[in-house]
């Protein structure tokens, strides 16, 4: 239990790494580690300091749980935040302009802290039903990318596009691997429970 | 938790209210999805402006082409480039030669005059922009192959029009190539894509025939 505790502590401040401008230089100026690196790092960050927050100050989750009715809150700001960060202008953008840079962190980890502090709320179709949104978003964008005969990004190669955009469809594949796993799981327990 | 639920609800509709409302500025509304697009359209509303910034070698450094108080009227197209770059920067060296040539040919003199800027400052020096100019036959009378002042110059151009070099990976850069029509002040009234030479000349003849006044700043 310590051991989990000390982990969710070295998540939750991991992201102060990106404050040091060559370690955010060599993640942002490749997309592939943009995207599925720095994304991933900040939503994990604010997950671990989301759960922190339950083990400590659940009084601050039954606030949380006044305006999140089984996670519904969580997953529309989840699916929104990856939504918005897969258009290509938002990318260029959040490395030229500061502002949207502080609002890319800031949603990444709040959407991670959110869904951390509704999961065990949340109903187990609902948690497919982000899983199913977020696996045709990423294969769908990924697919795009792909295609794509020009650079989309004027911060990002061509090559790194296509690379991000391979890497994106193989996180949808596991996402849906993941999905099927928990659907068959969901069934079973269903029919036990009948 | 009907209670719950209401809140659930109100909190949702505004996040995805907030969402669609990003989205849609993002975007100009759903238009543009990339930041090339966006830059595009942001020149096609007169809303990209160059600031004006010193261009040239010391010590006669300080010819600014444009600037919000210019009176000449001129019309400039302008592309960025590297001498070191052996695909596309050649490519645009080329098409400035044919644009060039049309200039030289007409019949009254048009206001028009083509810059092709160098943002390698370190990489180019002035003999290898001369050389550049030589291998391209440039008439530094119609089309000057220059670089700004110094980084700081360049930076701020670059970072007004958007134009982004990147590290290619093997020495040399990529970067957002286009032909940039501006007229007086600084105002980019037309991008156009690489290989559109012919409509980015028209645009700028068009230009240089409107009045003087078009296009000040407010």
């Amino acid at each position: 239990m310590k051991r989990a505790g000390l982990l969710a502590v070295c998540f939750t401040i991991l992201p102060s790494v990106l404050l040091l401008d060559v370690v955010r230089h060599v993640i942002e100026s490749r997309m592939l580690l943009h995207m599925l690196l720095e994304f991933p790092v900040l939503f994990l960050s604010g997950a671990a300091a989301g759960a922190l927050m339950l083990a400590h100050w659940d009084r601050a989750a039954r606030v949380v749980e006044k305006m999140d009715y089984r996670g519904l809150t969580a997953i529309t700001l989840v699916l929104c935040v990856s939504a918005y960060w897969m258009i290509p202008a938002s990318l260029d953008n959040s490395l030229l302009r500061p502002g949207v840079a502080f609002v890319k962190y800031t949603s990444w980890w709040f959407g991670g802290w959110m869904l951390a502090v509704s999961w065990q709320r949340m109903s187990e179709v609902l948690r497919m039903f982000m899983l199913g949104n977020l696996c045709w978003m990423f294969g769908s964008v990924g697919l795009l990318y792909q295609a794509s005969e020009s650079r989309l990004c004027v911060n990002y190669l061509f090559g790194d596009q296509q690379m991000t955009g391979r890497a994106l469809v193989t996180v949808a594949v596991f996402l849906a691997a993941l999905l099927a796993y928990r659907a068959y799981w969901y069934t079973r327990s269903s029919e036990a429970t009948a | 938790m009907t209670d719950g639920l209401v809140n659930t609800a109100c909190v949702c509709a505004v996040l995805a209210g907030g969402f669609a409302f990003a989205v849609f500025e993002q975007t100009h509304g759903l238009e543009n999805w990339t930041f090339e697009t966006q830059r595009r359209q942001l020149a096609g509303d007169g809303r990209l402006w160059a600031p004006p910034i010193a261009l040239g070698e010391k010590p006669d450094v300080g010819w600014v082409p444009w600037s919000t108080d210019a009176d000449s009227g001129r019309v400039y197209i302008v592309d960025f480039i590297y001498t070191r770059c052996p695909g596309l920067c050649e490519g645009l060296g080329a098409q400035f030669r044919l644009m060039q040539r049309e200039l030289q040919h007409q019949h009254e003199a048009v206001p028009v005059s083509l810059l092709s800027i160098s943002f390698d400052l370190a990489g180019d020096t002035p003999e290898q922009l001369a050389a550049y100019s030589q291998r391209h036959g440039a008439d530094a009378s119609v089309w000057r192959v220059i670089r700004p002042a110094d980084q700081k110059e360049a930076d701020r151009l670059l970072r007004a029009l958007g134009i982004v070099a990147i590290a290619d990976g093997t020495g040399g850069f990529v970067h957002n190539s286009a032909l940039h029509v501006l007229n007086q002040y600084g105002q980019v009234r037309g991008i156009y894509d690489y290989g559109n030479w012919q409509a980015a000349l028209d645009g700028a003849e068009r230009l240089a025939g409107e009045p003087k006044s078009e296009g000040a700043r407010e």
